[in-house]
């Protein structure tokens, strides 16, 4: 074959290749040897991923290509200076832009290689035979927590049924539930086979839906101890069932209760277990006046995926194995291999310690320091990115904190003052006061990651008087350049003692008088 | 002689069928357990041989110093050629002796670790022991691994093969 014809071929198989890597083209080498041309596909360090995508491009080769057999992958040779404008950085890039969102069906057949256990390590529990509520905000592993449980389930062949929430954002109707409970029916009884009776339960909640809501309800109500009795059929000929219930803090929180006591009310004693997710402060599983959900701890366990800024070294580790298992699989040794020094300290502290948070601005910062020359992403890049990120943040007030967002505006302005201008310190104390309203506010601002929990509860003056140790969102003061003017709170990730956090200053916020 | 070396003497349960795993499941319901624990013991004994050939060759192939590069990488590609013997025997019970068997060197359980990684570098492999072995012209720059990468290679496969058999029942 003529050397144009046999670059050509080259050229056209990494260009198959490159459908399957996110539009990245790789780069290659022709080795011209004593039977003929090999093709050597060269990347930093040689992954599974990136043999099997090479694998099955050339299934798909015609038997005359000179490379249908003849090609492999090789680390690079040389030292690689400019490690950014690598193409399995932009890989990498695009990797971690795609691992933002997580449903039941992120990572697909690659899910246990790729998942990083959560820090708590509460992956035992979750495929444990008990209802749970996993709380955390927003990117802290919830969704993957209960997608860990999925894959096990599915391994094993065993019935689940796994319904996310957000198609029912804000609603508080009884159709919720009609619905929700119709979609967990059609699910268990494609797992187990022989769904006959739950079709046929199927085909009442489906006229349910036409009837008026106190109609349905009252129809509804009815049926359940007929879906109870199914559902703990469904678990005998097989074997437990599980609903997995992603975000319920998007439904409005008065109905929280009643969705989740429908549920309760199919799945107990039935050897049918639920696992449920949300944001804490937004999620209501409990009803005391009406004395309807799941309370806890009896009817469901607590798992809480927040505070991992009380534990920073921890979570750095944590958030390293994450960005290092993406690195791997898009073919560089580490996300060290990209990054200055001191890179992922700060990305903890700006991330504060939210896994999807810190994937979010790794990605900008590869994109950061891309366009700006750099050989590895900086602490800059990571800077640049928190303060685009923290737009994003504001953002989410409207998504999740869909009621009387002003107040919470209100004292985030205040704790901005108080912070960056006032005291000149990213870090303060808040006093526990469960019933005070800006008490309340600053709750939300922690759900909504704006602020962030550096110690559950201390005693710094006097007996009985609680605080919660506090940091305000990096995003807020660092671009650029970083704040020089704000005092940042330990610049490692480490555990802070508690005369550091004694030493804070203490924010009260005010209220205005509605 | 050559040719009777390349044949397996009976009695041998390899020989019993194209597919000796195959032969099993579609005996065993008119056999009592202890004849089919047997016929499987035969298999298993079988794959622990393939794994010790490849292990006899991996042995004398490190030995071999690096600037004898021919027979090197041709006693490294033998060792991985008969482990991976071994784990077709032991998976799906597939076992030949002809020459046609080489090109199979990249086909692996879809369990085992590692699977593209391997297969592909295998394949290499083998392409480096054709040159190794048959081409007069070739040069050690010719080949795709030097010698102490392949080595490595084989090494890493022999490690992982160990470890895909003996969790599978395989005493080795």
């Amino acid at each position: 074959m003529k050397v144009t014809s046999i670059a050509s071929a080259a050229d056209a198989l990494v260009k198959a290749m490159s459908k399957r890597l996110n539009q990245i083209r790789l780069d290659y080498t022709i080795k011209d040897r004593a039977d003929g041309s090999y093709l050597v596909i060269q990347v930093v360090e040689p992954s599974e991923h990136i043999f099997r995508v090479l694998r099955e491009t050339q299934e798909w080769l015609d038997e005359s290509h000179p490379f249908k057999d003849r090609a492999t992958i090789q680390k690079r040779g040389g030292t690689v200076t400019d490690r950014i404008q690598l193409p399995e950085t932009r890989l990498l890039r695009t990797v971690l832009s795609e691992s933002l969102t997580v449903d039941e069906h992120t990572f697909g057949d690659d899910f246990f290689t790729r998942y990083i256990p959560s820090v708590f390590g509460y992956e035992e529990q979750i495929v444990s035979d008990s209802n749970y509520l996993v709380y955390g905000r927003r990117g802290s592993g919830k969704s993957s927590l209960l997608a860990f449980a999925k894959h096990h389930r599915q391994n094993d062949d065993r019935p689940y049924a796994w319904i996310a929430m957000q198609p029912y954002a804000g609603r508080g109707d009884i159709q919720v539930s009609i619905d929700v409970i119709a979609d967990v029916l059609r699910q268990l009884s494609r797992c187990i086979g022989h769904g006959e009776p739950l079709a046929k339960l199927n085909g009442s909640l489906d006229d349910m839906s036409n009837m008026d809501d106190s109609d349905a309800e009252s129809a509804f109500t009815r049926l359940l101890p007929r879906i109870s009795r199914e559902v703990a059929n469904a678990s005998d000929s097989s074997t437990d069932t599980v609903i997995f219930i992603d975000d319920i803090h998007v439904l409005n929180p008065s109905f929280q209760p009643q969705l989740l006591g429908h549920l309760y009310s199919i799945s107990r004693s039935n050897r049918c277990y639920l696992k449920i997710s949300g944001i804490e402060q937004f999620s209501r599983p409990w009803s005391t006046v009406e004395q309807i959900g799941l309370e806890s701890p009896h009817d469901a366990q607590i798992l809480k995926l927040d505070y991992n800024l009380t534990m920073p070294e921890k979570s750095k580790e944590h958030i390293k194995s994450i960005l290092d298992a993406h690195a791997k699989f898009c073919g560089l040794p580490s996300v060290e291999y990209i990054s200055g020094p001191d890179v992922l300290s700060r990305l903890v502290w700006v991330a504060a310690a939210v896994p999807r948070d810190a994937l979010h601005l790794f990605a900008q910062a590869i994109t950061r320091a891309s366009s700006q020359d750099q050989k590895k992403v900086s602490i800059t890049s990571i800077n640049q990115a928190a303060s685009e990120i923290a737009e994003s943040k504001l953002r989410d007030i409207e998504k999740d904190h869909r009621e009387a967002s002003s107040p919470t505006r209100d004292v985030l302005e205040q704790l901005k003052e108080f912070c960056i201008k006032d005291k000149r310190q990213n870090a303060f104390l808040l006093e526990i006061k469960n019933a005070d309203a800006g008490f309340t506010c600053v709750q939300d601002l922690i759900a909504l990651r704006l602020v962030h929990v550096l110690h559950e509860g201390i005693t710094p003056h006097e007996a009985g008087r609680r605080y919660q140790a506090l940091m305000l969102d990096y995003g807020f003061y660092v671009g650029i350049r970083a704040a020089r003017s704000v005092d940042l709170f330990q610049k490692s990730p480490v555990t802070p003692s508690a005369k550091a956090l004694r030493n804070l200053p203490v924010f009260k916020p005010e209220m205005t008088p509605v | 002689m050559s040719i009777s070396s390349n044949k397996l003497k009976e009695p041998n349960i390899l020989l019993a069928s194209s597919n000796c795993q195959r032969l099993i499941r579609n005996v065993q319901h008119a056999l009592d357990p202890a004849a089919v624990e047997a016929l499987r013991q035969e298999v298993r004994d079988n794959v622990k041989q393939l794994f010790e050939l490849g292990d006899h060759h991996f042995q004398f192939a490190s030995s071999i110093p690096n600037t004898n590069w021919r027979q090197r990488v041709s006693r490294f590609y033998y060792a991985a050629y008969n482990i991976r013997r071994a784990l077709a025997l032991h998976h799906s019970g597939q076992f030949a002796m002809d020459v046609t068997d080489h090109k199979k060197i990249g086909d692996l359980p879809d369990d085992f670790p590692n699977r593209n990684t391997f297969a592909t570098e295998l394949e290499g492999l083998r392409d480096d022991r054709n040159l190794a072995d048959y081409n007069h012209v070739a040069t050690d720059s010719d080949l795709l691994k030097i010698p102490a990468d392949v080595e490595a290679l084989v090494t890493a496969f022999r490690t992982e093969a160990s470890n895909y058999l003996t969790t599978r029942g395989i005493t080795l």
